[in-house]
């Protein structure tokens, strides 16, 4: 178990220094001078190009690609143009309000689409089922920023029970939560409809039938576990999304978290802020994979051979042979 | 991508709502309320468009509208100025008078405390002006024109590197702010009060700055001025990027002020009872600029008089102003000056003759323009590409962010660009054209070319003393821009903003940043 | 009261959906005497399986459906049992073996659990007298008690098929249905596991019904024989009848496929044609587009029960007065 938890983290390696190369790809191509951007509109090309050599913008990338890498080895992400503070320091608390929200709002999302899906599987081809369709494309087909929208329109324009922005206290985590939440309803729905009904046609169901087990105990204690599956990998997934949707809805809520922190860095140009929140959150996501791919062995013990012993990565059903 | 695709949704709806009561404008305008008598114990909450940087800009060497309205709060100017007469009144200086072209002696008020509780000296004033404006700020408009200053008794004599009368009142503009040295030095030396600028003589002092959330500031129960009165004991800025989100939280009673609205989304709000929509000229007019240099198909004025017949003017206005706003028919819509350069059969779209000016300027076959925009004026590009795919020029449009785009216009990377000018007085720096430091070299925007005649008459009229006669120069400018079609008008730009529905009192600093200090209820 | 533990009587089952019919099951009669083990043998598709799930009350949710018959447990319909009382029968009562062991565990519970899931349901005793019993009836078919912890993919197919008749034996069922108990595993397996359920079986006195399609099981294993074709019960009699003296022609084609060790046979006997569409069954003798010995009559109506000797009964034409006649 160790060494596979080691070996994935190895992993992150090139994981980041592709991260960080593409981010440096892409600043070359971009338009857009963070020198200019730090002196104004007025600042003469003197000053910009003072500026520029003060931050190192007229070595070569590759050199300062190197000199970034090289930093980061030491722990150093480079310090924030806006600010001057390190840019490390700014994303922590950061993360902390963005993992809060996306945490929250995957919880809501799981919960709400795993039971949904497992009533439209019982129900299937019923009206019930229909509804749960409907209801749920609806908030999936609906982009976030838009349902974000609404539901401040609701809870705080119109019902005065929820903070439309700002997270000053814990209700203003709600509808941010509800909102990226909502959106992932249908996922859960479907893949836990879907996964639920071909658990209910599998052979083991009849099995617990012809011990006499009750329907309920038989999607409860049999059917439900093996239906998680592909849920928890989707939640792996939708972590990730999450975090990265999360930009969007930060802007919209006004939550300082890490999302909102890159897009508004990007506005600026504010290169090292960029490179800084995008190697984080790709450590979050190797992580979270890693840890979704550890819970799976809790939920299907198949796996603890095929993972632990390094075999493929994800076997999607291990149907012993 | 996706907020954009939704961006241009709601644009298109807010559009249906806004066309549907075409320059109707309900909406309320700024500076028309009676000023405040009465204060409060209350709190107002302000929503800026996004954090500032820095929290004494000048400090910073830079100028930046958050900035900018947030400071106004905690530092005093030397003199004020009335946004609706353009008459400049007394503020920290009580009078004033020109030594000559280039020099003009301010007398400092004895009464006003700065925040460390000392009184504010002629001393400190011209400390700032030396060290704070011209060591700090050489870059930007601060700096740019001052060359020093210097104290005697309470007098203080600035000393400026143009001759022009307008700079009286550019001394209002909130980046000319003054704070003294012990003040700053109190506060933590200048790096620190960026930060926590425990400093200034203004109406409200500085409380706190909390990273990511908002800035808070108090009222100064010392405050020199007898007549002022701040409704509100505190006022907060929060930072809401979105715009929907801005409205959103007023309409919620979390905010108070939404400042900074697009005026397409604004002004869908315009009948609403839930808030109030402020919507205002503030003296800036959007003009469609003609890269004049060499290798341009614009340097040959028949282009550029064919794009100005073919331009629907009307109704660029109204996807402009979200049909708050005629078009323009002056170079300078409003302020101290206007004239109808243009008639209303000049304006008229003429597809025909611009046809055959195009065909005279040997581009029958149809041509190729560039312009670099950035994403607010998408609409009103989308218009102008229309007409002019009328007379067969294709536009390409490259739409970016506000750093590509000043880069853009400095460096003449376009054929024709959309700048907005405020006009609203004769200060050295504001017309891209009609501009001091343009005489020997223009920059961002504008023909990017020029002519001995059109610099001596931008010269004179920078300096005349006497306003009449500067219109008068005036006059003879905007005829040669006329007759060699250097710049296109298109329309007043108008500014908007979204407050509580019960709140009075929207008054504007220069170029219509929103001021935070006289709100009432 | 009969001898008999199982009695079934005209049972029609059809498979309705959307686009069709599919008579499954086609007025059949059936007993199983107490302690006896009764084979059923046909094709695939031939209702063996269907006859099996109606016994269970598992016939597939609104698309089965028993038209008209009873199924009597020791004199009880079943079909009339609520389904509260249904799920009190089923694994107490009556228990089922199914084809595939590799999908008939859950594979994500030990199988500890999974034994001691039956026996809580039905013998309401505490969790660990459960766990304990589970454990003895892992002892029971050849598997160390101590691996009761461990999951279903830890253990090899045979090894699995032994957890499946464990669980199927754990509340000492009155009846066993084994649907095709060995089809899955390998040859020498199928004999042990063969060999384990007949010991059980004499143990207990249960009662069995074994499905296959396999004759050679049928003969080791079982006191009388059904065959079924089309739905249809086609020739009943007991083992030694049927093995001695076949007379439906379905009946004596399904020896001919059978490899001899005797003779040297080039190519094995393959019946004609193909197991007739249920969803489209002739209203003739079902078997009669395949049948090598039809006769005009076959293909006109259907043919009847006739007793060919006691206790044993065919459905063909062949043994009528009608056929010499023709």
């Amino acid at each position: 178990m160790g060494r596979y938890i080691l070996k994935r983290l190895l992993l992150l390696i090139p994981i980041l220094l592709g991260v960080s190369a593409i981010i440096f790809a892409l600043k070359t191509v971009t338009p857009g001078d963070p020198a200019r951007q730090i002196l104004g509109n007025d600042a003469t090309e003197e000053q910009v190009q003072a500026k520029r050599e003060e931050l190192g913008l007229n070595d070569p990338v590759v050199v300062q690609y190197v000199r970034y890498i090289a930093g980061i080895c030491h722990g150093d992400f480079g310090e924030s143009y806006r600010t001057g503070e390190p840019v490390i320091k700014e994303i922590i608390p950061r993360l902390g309000t963005s993992a809060k929200i996306t945490l929250g709002a995957v919880a809501i999302g799981a919960v709400l689409g795993v039971l949904l899906g497992v009533i439209s599987a019982l129900k299937k081809y019923t009206w019930v089922d229909s509804l749960v369709l409907v209801v749920s494309m609806f908030f999936q087909s609906v982009p976030e920023f838009v349902v974000g929208l609404v539901l401040i329109m609701i809870f705080a324009v119109n019902l005065h029970l929820l903070p439309a922005s700002g997270i000053e206290t814990w209700k203003g985590y709600i509808l941010p939560m509800l909102t990226i939440g909502v959106s992932s309803i249908a996922n859960y729905t479907r893949i836990t409809r879907s996964s639920m009904l071909e658990v209910l046609g599998e052979d083991y169901i009849r099995t617990a039938r012809a011990k006499g087990q009750t329907e309920a105990n038989i999607v409860y204690r049999h059917a439900m576990r093996n239906t998680m599956i592909p849920v928890a990998q989707s939640v792996g997934t939708h972590l990730g999304n999450a975090l990265g949707g999360g930009m969007v809805l930060e802007t919209v809520f006004s939550v300082p978290g890490v999302g909102k922190y890159i897009v508004d860095a990007i506005t600026a140009r504010n290169y090292p802020s960029v490179l800084g929140g995008a190697l984080m959150i790709a450590i979050i996501l190797v992580v979270i994979n890693l840890i979704v791919d550890i819970s799976f062995v809790v939920i299907d013990p198949r796996l603890k051979t095929t993972i632990i012993a390094g075999g493929s990565k994800k076997p999607k059903k291990a149907k012993a042979a | 991508m996706k907020l954009r695709k939704i961006a241009a949704f709601a644009l298109a709806a807010a559009m249906t709502v806004s066309t549907a009561f075409t320059a109707s404008a309900a909406a309320v305008g700024a500076n028309e309320d009676a000023p405040n008598t009465e204060k409060t114990d209350e709190t107002l909450t302000i929503a800026l468009a996004s954090e500032p940087a820095t929290l004494a800009p000048s400090l910073s060497g830079t100028a930046a509208n958050e900035a900018q309205i947030v400071s106004s709060t905690y530092l005093d100017t030397l003199v004020r100025q009335d946004q609706n007469t353009g008459e400049v009144l007394p503020g920290l200086a009580t009078e004033w008078e020109w030594i000559d072209d280039t020099h003009c002696k301010f007398t400092i008020r004895d009464d006003a405390k700065c925040y460390n509780g000392d009184m504010l000296t002629a001393d400190d004033v011209a400390w700032c002006v030396n060290e704070v404006w011209v060591a700090l700020n050489a870059s930007n408009d601060t700096g740019m024109f001052v060359t020093g200053a210097e104290a005697d008794g309470n007098t203080v004599t600035i000393e400026y590197n143009v001759a022009s009368p307008a700079l009286l009142g550019m001394m209002s503009w909130t980046n000319f702010n003054i704070m003294s040295q012990a003040d700053v030095e109190a506060a933590g030396g200048i790096e620190q009060a960026t930060k926590t600028p425990f400093i200034g003589t203004g109406p409200y002092r500085f409380v706190e700055w909390k990273n990511t959330e908002y800035i808070k500031v108090e009222r100064n129960e010392e405050y020199w001025d007898p007549d002022y009165n701040g409704y509100f004991k505190e006022i907060i800025f929060k930072f809401i990027g979105e715009p929907a989100s801005r409205e959103a939280n007023v309409e919620s009673g979390d905010i108070d002020v939404a400042a900074d609205m697009p005026v397409i989304q604004a002004s869908a709000f315009v009948d609403s009872d839930a808030v109030k929509t402020v919507l205002f000229n503030y003296g800036q007019n959007g003009h469609l600029w003609y890269n004049m240099t060499e290798g341009h198909p614009t340097a040959d004025v028949n282009v550029r008089k064919a794009i100005d017949l073919a331009l629907d003017f009307d109704n660029i206005a109204i996807v402009g102003t979200a049909g708050t706003a005629p078009s323009a028919t002056g170079y300078i819509d409003e302020g101290f000056y206007h004239n109808d350069t243009y008639t209303a059969e000049e304006r008229a779209v003429n597809i025909e003759e611009a046809k055959a000016l195009l065909e005279e300027a040997g581009y029958g076959d149809g041509l190729t323009l560039e312009t670099t925009y950035m994403q607010e004026t998408e609409t009103v590009h989308a218009v102008v590409k229309e007409c002019l795919r009328q007379i067969g020029i294709d536009l390409v449009m490259n739409p970016t962010d506000v750093p590509t785009f000043v880069q853009t216009a400095n460096s003449g990377d376009y054929d024709i660009m959309m700048i907005g000018e405020w006009m609203r007085d004769r200060i050295p720096s504001a017309f891209p054209f009609i501009r001091w430091d343009n005489i020997h070299g223009f920059h961002m925007g504008g023909p990017q070319t020029t002519t001995d005649e059109l610099d001596g008459l931008v010269h004179s009229f920078i300096e005349e003393s006497d306003d009449d006669a500067a219109k008068e120069i005036l006059v003879q400018i905007e005829q040669i821009m006329k007759d060699d079609c250097i710049v296109s008008n298109l329309y007043p730009e108008v500014k908007a903003a979204i407050i509580n529905k019960d709140l009075k009192g929207f008054t504007t600093l220069e170029r219509g940043y929103v001021n935070p200090i006289n709100f009432y209820k | 009261m009969s001898e008999n533990i199982l009695e079934i009587k005209d049972l029609v089952v059809h498979y309705e959906t959307d686009e069709e019919v599919v008579e499954a099951v086609n007025n059949i009669n059936l007993e199983i005497g107490k302690g006896q083990i009764l084979g059923l043998v046909g094709e695939t598709g031939a209702g063996k399986t269907t006859t099996a799930l109606s016994i269970m009350g598992l016939l597939p949710a609104k698309v089965g459906h028993v038209i008209q018959g009873s199924i009597k447990l020791e004199g009880e319909d079943l079909l009339q049992k609520s389904p509260k009382a249904m799920r009190e029968v089923r694994g107490k009562k009556i228990s089922m073996i199914f084809q595939d062991p590799m999908t008939a565990l859950n594979p994500v519970k030990t199988v500890g659990d999974q034994i001691s899931e039956v026996i809580l349901l039905h013998d309401h005793c505490s969790k660990a007298e459960a766990l304990k019993r589970a454990q003895d009836m892992l002892a029971k078919v050849g598997i160390v008690p101590e691996r009761y912890k461990d999951y279903p993919h830890q253990f090899s197919g045979g090894m699995k098929q032994r957890i499946v008749i464990a669980i199927a034996l754990a509340c000492e069922p009155e009846l066993l249905i084994a649907d095709e108990p060995t089809t899955a595993l390998d040859v020498t397996i199928q004999a042990q596991i063969l060999d384990m359920m007949r010991k059980l079986q004499k143990e207990k006195g249960t009662s069995m019904i074994m499905i296959t399609h396999d004759l050679g099981i049928v003969a080791e294993m079982c006191d009388h024989c059904a065959v079924m074709y089309g739905g249809e019960i086609v020739e009943y009699g007991t083992v030694e009848q049927i093995f001695d003296n076949p007379k439906h022609p379905y009946t004596k084609a399904l020896y001919r496929s059978i490899p001899s060790l005797d003779q040297d046979v080039e190519r094995l006997h393959v019946i004609p044609g193909m197991v007739s569409d249920p969803s489209n069954l002739p209203s003739y003798c079902t078997f009669c587009d395949r049948c090598e010995e039809k006769k005009g009559i076959c293909s006109e109506k259907d043919p009847w029960v006739i007793d060919v000797e006691p206790g044993h009964w065919t459905k063909c034409f062949q043994y009528t007065p009608e056929w010499e006649g023709k």
